[in-house]
């Protein structure tokens, strides 16, 4: 469903986004080097788009419309651009924030809020950047893989089972 | 505040400065005894009242802390602006909608120089609230302007652990009144204890510690 991208949807106010692979010029590399990986298309929900619902999957996302539920995208990134808006609570790799946003975000790597940005929720990534001008209003969790790893191991920790034979008795009077 | 009060006042030796190419930087006396007592805790909660910058998020949470940032500067003016004769009082719809957390959530409150700006009928309901949300041994630091001055809107971040950024602001705010330090100490009377620190640039840091 997100993995095809319109004719029509195509957004000449992002010529960045474009995925068009480097070729001609461009595309010239020191002998020997590896080739470099050709970047994803993205998914997208254009500007007249408004969607409900619950959104999982493992490719890159562009949110210019209107998105309301769950969004769940693995180890693929997220974009909500300048006209976005978004009220879901997300999960990615990475959550590039340029229009509005009401939900919590969780990014398994870089979590960024731009200029024209504006977030209300709980952010938790492992890297956050927030450029001047931006609006926020939430908590601000920064959780490093290995620092997620040793919460992950201390709350195990607490869940520690005691065999039946090692437990304490009851006391009989 | 009876006999626990401890009341300090330090003269800072620096004034703000201009740092090379970025805003105005000042030491910070207040900031920088805030910051032990905050991290002393894991995982410390904090609530920064002003708005949300890099700088501040780096300096906390490189320190392991978690923040929370919640600009009511805005949002008064943002009330400010939209009320009318049939809206409600300001304090009722100042309220509604800020600072919704539990009791004790917070280890440190920045509250910077806000109640500066706000009316009488905010500030000690704010105060107390404040003081509500703040864990016992929780730290408060406020700042305060002695005189008003050609007080221009500043935006404060912490740029490292003893030193403020002064950021232009944009929101048309204005010093409402100048608080003696018995005001303060009214003002702040659910505290145990508190410092002041007072600056060349005329800005008193109010350490508070509930």
């Amino acid at each position: 469903m997100w993995g095809t991208k319109k004719p029509e949807e195509t957004n000449p106010s992002q010529p960045a986004r474009e995925t068009t692979p480097l070729s001609g010029a461009h595309d010239l590399r020191p002998l020997g080097a590896a080739p470099a990986a050709p970047p994803r298309a993205a998914a997208r929900i254009g500007r007249t788009l408004s969607v409900k619902g619950e959104l999982a999957g493992n490719e890159e996302l562009l949110v210019d419309g209107e998105f309301e539920g769950t969004i769940d995208l693995g180890e693929s990134s997220l974009t909500v651009g300048p006209q976005g808006r978004v009220q879901a609570d997300v999960r990615a790799r990475e959550i590039i924030i340029e229009g509005t946003v009401r939900g919590n975000l969780r990014a398994a790597d870089r979590l960024q809020i731009s200029k024209s940005g504006n977030v209300v929720g709980d952010l938790v990534a492992a890297r956050i950047v927030i450029e001047d001008g931006a609006y926020f209003k939430g908590s601000i969790d920064i959780q490093k893989p290995e620092e997620k790893a040793r919460r992950v191991e201390s709350a195990g920790e607490g869940l520690r089972i005691t065999p039946v034979a090692a437990a304490p008795k009851d006391k009989v009077q | 505040m009876g006999s626990l009060l401890r009341s300090l006042t330090t003269r800072l030796q620096a004034p703000a400065e201009e740092a090379a190419g970025g805003p105005p930087r000042r030491a910070s006396l207040g900031l920088e005894q805030f910051f032990p007592a905050v991290t002393e805790v894991e995982h410390a909660a904090v609530l920064d009242l002003g708005c949300v910058w890099q700088a501040t998020v780096s300096v906390f949470t490189g320190a392991g802390c978690k923040l929370y940032t919640e600009d009511l500067f805005a949002a008064f003016h943002q009330l400010r602006t939209n009320g009318g004769p049939e809206t409600p009082p300001l304090g009722e719809r100042f309220f509604a909608g800020a600072l919704v957390y539990p009791e004790g959530t917070f280890r440190g409150i920045l509250a910077w120089d806000l109640f500066d700006y706000l009316p009488e009928e905010l500030t000690q309901p704010l105060a107390t609230r404040l003081c509500g949300l703040l864990e016992p041994g929780g730290v408060f630091l406020g700042l305060f302007h002695n005189r008003p001055e050609n007080v221009r809107f500043l935006r404060y971040r912490a740029f490292d652990r003893r030193t403020l950024e002064l950021v232009p602001g944009s929101l048309p705010l204005r010093v409402e009144r100048v608080y003696p330090n018995r005001a303060l100490l009214n003002l702040f009377a659910g505290f145990r204890a508190s410092r002041t620190f007072v600056g060349r640039d005329n800005l008193r840091e109010l350490l508070l510690v509930k």
